[in-house]
């Protein structure tokens, strides 16, 4: 087994923001809104989601830091963001064609927010009615611009079958926003 | 719109949006307390904000209106009486929970909340709603069962700011009756890794261009039930009742469009949709009771005296006979563990929580929301691997004792809730698994149901005490995968899907393999 980098004497990629109360808060403070937005916008625009989410990431982040180096600490914990996220749409599709009678299983309900529409809440909308596997699939390759081959390890497929769900995902996009408009 | 008219509008659904401020400040003692327990500095505004929360309460108490719940603190309840008139205007606390019963129901059960930050909200007829800013909210449910009435409160002079009253479930739209029975497919090929083979009859139910999926199947004595239909979508919704004994199909429209969980107990199955929990009679598929709850996955349970409603961040409690909300438990949080999202009812008296990155289960009182046990799920499946609200009771199977199961990857988990202890591991999937007659079965598809179905589905057979499969059966098609097991009718009956290519297409699921479990139990007797 490969030592730690602590085992080996080298910061985490945290160095010493995790031992400094002022350098902790900054970076934080930093970085929860990027990754707050991150995934707001990519699970489906669930504010109580995209905070569990977020939560979860933060935490990982703090608990796996010393794994590994990297240069851009927001575009690190970004990257387990899009881990979680990944790991919600699989729980997502699991649930959404699952049987349900021994295991108990749960999705975020559908959310129709208060307040003026944005211009882009019916393509956000339209998206969040598709099946989780397009869904997931339409996100990390358009919206967070992942190639096909690493949406492919993310989601555990192979790289035909993302290609599947693309196109697949974005007939279903289209006609669902033609439907709306 | 064209395809890059499309990936334009997807690559522009970001922009900046910040979180709530509470939820911000929470995370951040929460990183601290993760990153050294020591450092425990609460900010200020925490600690004001706990102030005036206190303060706020003591007002409500003071002025009569309220007592104190022994439920989970902060929370409020009082019985209203009927024959109040609505009422909208601005006016304290203590007003504006008489003004409450305006649903008219003989009780009104009022839930009031602190909310120090922003929250969600979900109302009856599927939709929900957000706020971001500390609020007082005051939520009714009646056992009229018209719905929740939430009214909200600003932190400062008890305003009302915004009074809501939930929608009742929309009537459902018309549908027509499914199509009848077409052609049954070619039978459905099993085999066994010696070449023992298994034929199992395949039965059209639906027209697969009419009906979008099968999701689940509940069996009922000599009857089976299939839920068809897709979740949100406004395609018609129905159950289709099985005769085991003869193979008729009768289709049974649902109102309220495709069910989100289905359960059966208390001699009548349970269907919760977008907007309503409908309570069935178990021969005719007749909805005899609806009840408004919120829009949500997790199936409902019953403990003898009360429904079990999970919700997004917490759980309610509804009398079974009116319709009437009896409590209500928030179970999001929990001290040192950050995950903690309970999704299902009450098992052995208990919630059940399981921590991923620790592997510890949590065993909670459900009144109090403190743990009761800690049960490590051993190191024979990666935790990390497991569902975090993927528990459920493997209750009254003839020769077993009652368990726990923890659904892992390719795993189960079994833990005994009698000394709360760790059990062993079933090398079977927990989802979608039957226990019967001491066989644990359950089906694989290949990279998820809506997987990349190269390899052939199986049937696994596994001993329910634990330990490796038994058997495994493996689909004799290659673009055949399997779910959703069940006995019924001395058959294991489950839904099963194909694809012409692989990658290619899709078909809707619509047909289920009926196996004779004699047939089964010879072609395992064979392999011995």
């Amino acid at each position: 087994m490969t030592p730690s980098l602590a085992e080996q004497g080298l910061p985490g990629v945290l160095g010493g923001v995790l031992t400094d109360d002022v350098a902790f808060r900054a970076w934080y403070d930093a970085t929860l809104p990027r990754v707050y937005a991150y995934l707001y916008h990519r699970c489906g625009r669930d504010r109580a989601l995209a905070e569990e989410l977020t939560q979860q990431t933060f935490v990982d982040a703090i608990r796996t830091h010393g794994r590994t180096t990297a240069d851009d600490r927001v575009k690190w914990v970004i990257g387990i963001a899009r881990h979680r996220l990944a790991d919600h749409f699989r729980a997502l599709e699991r649930r959404e064609r699952s049987v349900l009678r021994l295991v108990s299983d749960r999705r975020a309900p559908e959310v129709t927010w208060v307040g003026p529409r944005e211009a882009d809440d019916d393509v956000a909308d339209a998206l969040r009615r598709l099946p989780a596997a397009q869904r997931a699939a339409l996100v990390l390759r358009y919206v967070d611009d992942q190639p096909v081959r690493e949406v492919a390890r993310l989601l555990g497929r192979s790289e035909g079958a993302v290609e599947s769900l693309l196109s697949r995902g974005r007939e279903a996009l289209r006609r669902t926003l033609g439907d709306e408009r | 719109m064209n395809d890059t008219q499309l990936v334009e509008a997807l690559r522009r659904l970001e922009r900046p949006v910040e979180p709530g401020a509470s939820f911000g400040e929470e995370l951040f003692v929460k990183l601290q307390a993760q990153l050294e327990p020591r450092r425990t500095t609460r900010p200020i505004v925490l600690l004001a904000a706990a102030l005036l929360a206190a303060a706020l309460f003591g007002m409500a108490v003071a002025s009569g209106a309220f007592r104190e719940s022994p439920l989970t603190p902060p929370s409020y309840r009082v019985e209203v009486p009927r024959g109040a008139t609505p009422g909208s205007t601005p006016g304290d606390v203590a007003e504006a929970a008489l003004a409450l019963p305006l649903l008219a129901g003989p009780e009104a059960v009022v839930v009031m909340t602190w909310v120090p930050g922003s929250a969600v909200f979900d109302l009856p007829d599927g939709t929900a709603v957000a706020y971001s800013d500390p609020f007082w909210a005051v939520e009714v449910t009646t056992a009229a069962g018209a719905g929740n009435l939430l009214i909200l409160l600003d932190d400062g002079s008890l305003d009302i700011i915004e009074y809501l009253s939930a929608v009742p479930p929309t009537a459902a739209p018309p549908v027509t009756a499914a199509p009848p029975v077409t052609d049954p497919a070619a039978p459905l090929e099993l085999a066994a890794a010696d070449g023992r083979t298994i034929s199992a009859p395949v039965l059209q139910i639906a027209d697969a261009e009419a009906l979008p999926s099968v999701q689940t199947l509940l069996a009922s004595g000599d009857t089976l039930w299939a839920f068809v239909g897709f979740p949100y979508r406004e395609d018609p919704a129905y159950l289709v009742r099985i005769d085991t004994r003869t193979n008729a199909f009768t289709p049974v429209a649902l109102p309220g469009g495709a069910p989100l969980a289905v359960t059966a107990f208390d001699g009548a199955i349970w269907v919760r949709d977008a907007g309503a929990l409908l309570r069935l009679d178990a021969q005719t598929g007749a909805v005899v009771a609806s009840v408004p709850v919120s829009a949500d996955w997790a199936p409902v349970g019953f403990d003898g005296e009360a429904i079990w409603v999970p919700r997004v961040g917490g759980i309610d409690l509804i009398d079974p006979d009116t319709g009437g909300a009896l409590r209500r438990i928030d179970t999001r949080e929990a001290a040192g563990h950050p995950y903690r999202r309970i999704a299902g009812p009450p098992a052995f008296g208990s919630l059940w929580d399981l921590d991923r990155s620790s592997g510890i289960v949590h065993r909670i009182d459900p009144l109090t929301g403190t743990d009761v046990a800690t049960i490590a799920i051993g190191d024979e499946v990666d935790p990390e691997q497991c569902g975090a609200d993927d528990l459920v009771p493997l209750v009254g199977i003839e020769g077993l004792p009652d368990a726990m199961v923890a659904a892992c990857a390719g795993a189960s988990v079994l833990i005994d809730p009698a000394s709360n202890t760790y059990v062993g591991v079933v090398q079977a999937p927990a989802h979608g698994a039957t226990v019967h007659d001491g066989t644990w079965w359950s089906l694989i598809v290949p990279g998820g149901v809506g997987g990349d179905w190269a390899a052939p589905g199986s049937l696994i057979a596994a001993d329910p005490a634990g330990g490796p499969a038994l058997e495994t059966f493996k689909f004799g098609q290659p673009q055949t995968a399997g779910w959703s097991p069940i006995v019924a009718g001395a058959s294991l009956w489950f839904v099963i899907g194909q694809r012409p290519e692989p990658n290619r297409g899709y078909d809707d699921n619509q047909r289920l393999a009926r196996i004779p479990l004699a047939e089964l139990s010879m072609a395992m007797e064979e392999g011995r």
